[in-house]
């Protein structure tokens, strides 16, 4: 049997999930490598319609797995289900996105399959013939390059690092297999909504952000007065700030927060996290300020500037005030 | 009710790194600052916060890590931990999740621990896989990115939300023995007090040698450690910092970005 890539998809009320398709692109740059066909799963009660369209959207077979009662993620049943299914598929990669449920999984599968694991992926490399995995390490102030030591190996991907692969003109086979699992040991009790993102966040042209190297809560207010010299600004936060209690959760900018796309950002004593970074991606203008040279945030400005906010802040109000 | 906690010893990673690329890690002679993980400390606060709560509860704090890594054991110590002990390894660079997982699930396997606390992630690895292996191993019941507990009063299930996309939260209840995989922002965690660091710091901390405990390999390899690409090529403004604010301002202007 020719080595196959598991892709596990994710579903939310009858629908794929958004970061789907760039599930896909990372396996047609792994496909290309080592000539292996995809193959989606998805499990869930009543995943006909996702299956459908994740079949007739990318071209490939998809096995569809109806658990009865499997309303929404179940950690003990789809690890001990999709454990089974692919110990029998013995698939040589399996992949899945990096989100809450896809980290979760992951390490669960690569024990269960003997496996290696290497987590929140955000690009791949082929070298003479050998798969090699890129992902950020040290809070994002190094890159590492990973290669699997096992035939089988579980991948999860890094949302946003991957384009969405373009739609594809022909449609692969759905497969439905039926399996009863009772969960002994975790009951799902629901999902229940987040706070939502402040809505200032999305709709502001121009965003003040304050990383942990404000470090006093004092030194918060400058930023807020710099915001003020903008139209349509807010001041929004990392989540070790709002953590803090510093502002609110819906006031967090990154991956778990808000994804943002202001026509200027200005990032203040932020260190750059892969999650920040993801949030951030859509900015026009990313201005940085941070006192470390080699800060990861530096890789994504367009104007960066070393120095304490403390003092610099001030004295680009100051500056700016020429220019009104 | 007995806990184990997981902690790890991370690098200082506010502070400028040096690579090295023999190790293939974060280069060891180089002055680095090392500290306990931030998200182990939410965990290490939930516990002493279970331990508030419910009497007769004991908290065991454990790492996997070289000699220096005691550190860490004895500021959860100070925050209000009973016991620790220190797996030690010498090893240099990237440690593999799975290894450090087997170590410490072959440690737990017969001491009945009711529950299992680790950080959602760990600063350095940044692989959030450590957790998960230890329940998997154990063939217990895992919940990952918690952001919110509750014990039953039977102390035999727990009711737990864990974060999910936009801040959403999955609820679920679960039977004990658990891990759970601890979310910052659950709680604050506390400085550890004076008299308890006094005690932490005449605490015998048992150590266990780490090649003694189970042997083990990688199944996955780091091969080059590299500093990050640029996305975009930044401007980096020279000169004092008036000077820099007055080229920034008028970058700005020009972008039309004033109002």
């Amino acid at each position: 049997m020719e080595p196959s890539i598991a892709l596990i998809a994710e579903h939310c009320d009858g629908a794929l999930s958004p970061t789907f398709f760039e599930l896909i692109t990372f396996a047609n740059k792994l496909k290309s490598a080592i000539k292996a066909k995809p193959i989606i799963l998805m499990l869930g009660e009543e995943i006909a319609e996702a299956a459908n369209q994740a079949s007739r959207s990318t071209g490939l077979d998809v096995m569809a797995i109806t658990v009865p009662g499997l309303v929404s993620y179940n950690p003990e049943t789809c690890k001990a289900v999709l454990g089974e299914v692919l110990e029998d598929l013995k698939p040589a990669h399996i992949c899945a996105i990096h989100t809450p449920n896809g980290s979760d999984l992951a390490p669960s599968l690569s024990v269960k399959l003997s496996a290696a694991c290497i987590t929140s992926v955000e690009e791949v490399r082929i070298e003479s013939g050998r798969v090699k995995f890129l992902r950020s390490v040290l809070g994002g102030k190094a890159q590492a390059v990973f290669s699997s030591t096992t035939d089988i190996t579980v991948v999860t991907i890094q949302p946003g690092c991957f384009k969405r692969a373009a739609v594809c003109a022909y449609s692969g086979n759905v497969k439905f297999i039926h399996v009863e699992y009772s969960p002994k040991r975790i009951q799902n009790l629901g999902v229940r909504p987040g706070p939502g993102c402040d809505a200032l966040l999305s709709e502001a042209k121009v965003i003040i952000s304050a990383g942990r190297g404000v470090r006093q809560k004092q030194n918060l207010d400058p930023l807020f007065e710099l915001a003020g010299m903008f139209s349509r600004s807010t001041v929004g936060c990392t989540r070790p700030l709002s953590d803090s209690g510093w502002f609110s959760s819906g006031s967090q900018v990154g991956l778990s927060g808000a994804i943002v796309s202001p026509d200027l950002y200005i990032a203040c004593g932020i260190s750059g996290a892969q999650q920040h970074i993801v949030g951030i991606q859509g900015s026009g203008f990313v201005v940085a300020i941070n006192t470390d040279p080699n800060a990861p945030i530096f890789n994504h400005a367009d104007v960066c500037v070393v120095g304490d906010i403390e003092e610099f802040v001030p004295e680009l109000i100051k500056a700016m005030a020429n220019y009104r | 009710m007995r806990i184990l906690l997981c902690i790890k010893e991370v690098p200082e990673t506010d502070a400028p790194i040096v690579l090295d690329q023999t190790s293939r890690w974060i280069d060891e002679n180089n002055q680095h600052c090392y500290r306990m993980n931030r998200f182990d400390e939410f965990a290490v606060e939930e516990a002493v916060l279970i331990k508030e709560k419910i009497p007769n509860t004991i908290l065991d704090a454990l790492t996997v890590g070289p000699k220096r890594a005691d550190k860490i054991l004895r500021r959860a110590l100070g925050m209000g931990v009973d016991n620790a002990t220190h797996i030690q390894s010498e090893r240099c660079g990237y440690l593999s999740p799975f290894i450090t997982a087997s170590w410490i699930a072959k440690y737990a396997l017969d001491k009945n621990y009711d529950l299992i606390l680790t950080g959602v992630i760990s600063e350095d690895n940044m692989q959030g896989q450590t957790g998960p292996i230890i329940a998997e191993l154990l063939s217990i019941p895992c919940a990952t990115s918690v952001i919110f507990e509750r014990i039953s009063c039977e102390e035999d299930r727990i009711y737990v939300e864990r974060e999910i996309e936009s801040g959403s939260r999955h609820c679920i209840e679960i039977t004990l023995p658990a891990l759970l995989t601890i979310q910052s922002g659950i709680n604050k965690p506390r400085y550890p007090s004076l008299s308890k660091m006094l005690r932490a710091r005449k605490f015998e901390i048992p150590i266990i040698c780490s090649e003694s405990l189970l042997d083990v390999e990688s199944r996955e390899e780091l091969e080059v450690v590299q500093y990050p690409s640029k996305s975009r090529q930044g401007l980096i403004l020279e000169g004092t910092l008036s000077q820099k604010a007055d080229e920034l301002a008028g970058i700005l202007d020009k972008k039309s970005l004033i109002k």
